[in-house]
């Protein structure tokens, strides 16, 4: 008897939990197809763009020398903002700080997790997408920009010799650097040396909510249906100093060019 | 080359169509198959929607990504690859290469061809650039971070300033000006603007090159904190290091602090 109740209670919620996860995964995996198309279909828009350029769809080394005057121009472009910028050159796998055209820092990067998502796009999509810098619209830090340590003035010289300031090392937490940049791109500085267990949770955390930012966009995925979302990631792998150095170096909303 | 989307529609089709045909079939299956789950006792049942939801959770959180990506391989673009004789084509191309030539030596002007100074100062660094030849580099010390506060609520940031600088001018045995903030700290009474006591001669070392606002590249008698975050927010070189610099930058010359 028992059995029976449940066949009615149990049979069709798993054959609608089957359907909607297959639908969930069919939905999400064709998620950044369907972006790619949309952001395709920008720069198709622009159809004097489009016209004068297309031939250098047609040709491999075209498209590269293409795509690297794009990233000139960018540079270029960040040249004029007169504040440190930061140029990522995947292709030479170095990240460097930028100064009025003039490079100020460059760090080799060790190893970097770059999303397919950029190699699917076409030179004119990724011209009008990368020729010009990025702003950071938001960015989230496991590093103190200003380790501001407050000292209050003493009464006498007494007091000046007893509390005198010694200078040391501020302590470092693990660096992990993760800055949202237009067109839902995500970039992700992590640390590459991590000794202690307490270092890897700082960067599994961090790892974890790129995870989170892309099932939550296959989740809208499924609830907008027309509208398909997908935040594509660059995860670089760094030193803990250099990405300490690049950080701190950065103003507020810095300029951002990559390269790939 | 095929196109992903006429072969996944393909696909589905024939799917949906041998699961019309075998429908009978399965119906017969599942109901033999709960006649089965009907023997298993509840906290195997149990386990098994446990093990069925986790596994969901694992596709959902890990492989799919992998799926994601998988599928962006499939649609990778291609540019062609056949020779283009056409004469538009090659005067195009010739064009974007001289344009990309044009463009790369107006952003190689940027950088000067003369003496300049990169400051690092998160690791205390100091580099000094000809060019694009790095001529010498060594140990600094920067801005401490400290905030001085006294008891009339006035505060003092000792940070070094980022940015692009120039050199204002030179000196040879400089005299440090204390200003208020020298007394503040140690305890003592702010004297008057000219007082003598607010002149120290030999603490500024050698020489100090001038970057304006209050700060100054300038030696240290404390060599052994250099290296390490002590200053003010000028930059404190060791005796060799600021010759060097010295002799080698000009008024006029950069600066560069990060």
């Amino acid at each position: 008897m028992e059995f029976q109740n449940s066949k009615f209670r149990w049979r069709p919620i798993w054959v609608v939990y089957s359907i909607t996860f297959l639908f969930f995964i069919v939905i999400a995996t064709i998620a950044p197809i369907r972006k790619l198309s949309q952001v395709n279909k920008i720069v198709e828009a622009d159809s004097v763009f489009y016209q004068k350029n297309k031939w250098v769809l047609k040709d491999e080394k075209a498209a590269d020398q293409f795509i690297k005057k794009a990233f000139i121009d960018a540079q270029i472009e960040l040249a004029s903002v007169d504040s440190i910028g930061f140029v990522i050159n995947l292709k030479d796998s170095t990240a460097a700080l930028v100064i009025n055209g003039v490079s100020i820092h460059v760090s080799k990067i060790g190893k970097m997790k770059v999303d397919r998502f950029f190699k699917a796009l076409n030179p004119l999509v990724y011209a009008e997408l990368f020729s010009k810098p990025l702003y950071i619209i938001t960015e989230r830090t496991s590093i103190v920009k200003e380790p501001i340590v407050l000292h209050k003035a003493p009464k006498d010289t007494i007091e000046a010799m007893a509390t005198a300031y010694v200078p040391q090392m501020p302590k470092q937490n693990p660096a992990c650097f993760e800055m949202q940049l237009p067109n839902d791109l995500t970039v992700l500085l992590v640390q590459n040396e991590l000794t202690t267990k307490e270092d890897r949770a700082v960067v599994k955390e961090y790892r974890a909510s790129l995870r989170k930012r892309k099932t939550r966009d296959n989740f809208k995925s499924i609830v907008h249906l027309k509208r398909f979302f997908y935040s594509p990631s660059i995860i670089i792998w760094l030193d803990g100093d250099e990405i300490r150095s690049i950080y701190r170096a950065l103003p507020n909303q810095p300029a951002i060019v990559l390269y790939y | 080359m095929y196109n992903l989307k006429e072969l996944l529609v393909g696909f589905v089709a024939k799917v949906g169509s041998w699961l019309l045909l075998t429908i009978p079939r399965i119906k017969i299956f599942c109901i033999k198959q709960l006649q089965v789950l009907k023997s298993i006792p509840y906290l195997v049942k149990s386990l098994i929607i446990g093990a069925v939801l986790l596994i969901s959770v694992f596709v959902v959180f890990v492989l799919l990504d992998g799926f994601q990506q998988f599928v962006l391989t499939m649609d990778t673009y291609h540019p062609g690859n056949s020779r283009h004789d056409s004469t538009s084509f090659v005067k195009e191309f010739k064009m974007l290469e001289t344009e990309t030539v044009k463009v790369n030596a107006k952003l190689n002007a940027l950088t000067p061809k003369s003496y300049y100074l990169i400051i690092n100062s998160t690791s205390n660094e100091f580099f000094l650039y000809k060019g694009l030849e790095l001529t010498r580099t060594g140990k600094c010390s920067t801005g401490s971070y400290l905030l001085l506060e006294n008891n009339e609520n006035q505060k003092w940031l000792f940070k070094t300033p980022k940015g692009e600088f120039r050199i204002l001018g030179k000196k040879t045995d400089p005299v440090w000006k204390k200003p208020d903030w020298a007394f503040v700290e140690d305890g003592l009474p702010i004297p008057s603007v000219n007082a003598n006591s607010r002149y120290e001669y030999g603490v500024l070392g050698d020489y100090a090159l001038i970057l304006g606002h209050g700060y100054m590249i300038h030696g240290t008698l404390y060599q052994r904190f250099l290296g390490l975050p002590v200053t003010h927010g000028c930059v404190r070189l060791n005796d060799d290091d600021l010759s060097i610099v010295y002799h080698a930058m000009n008024v006029g010359s950069k600066v560069f602090i990060y």
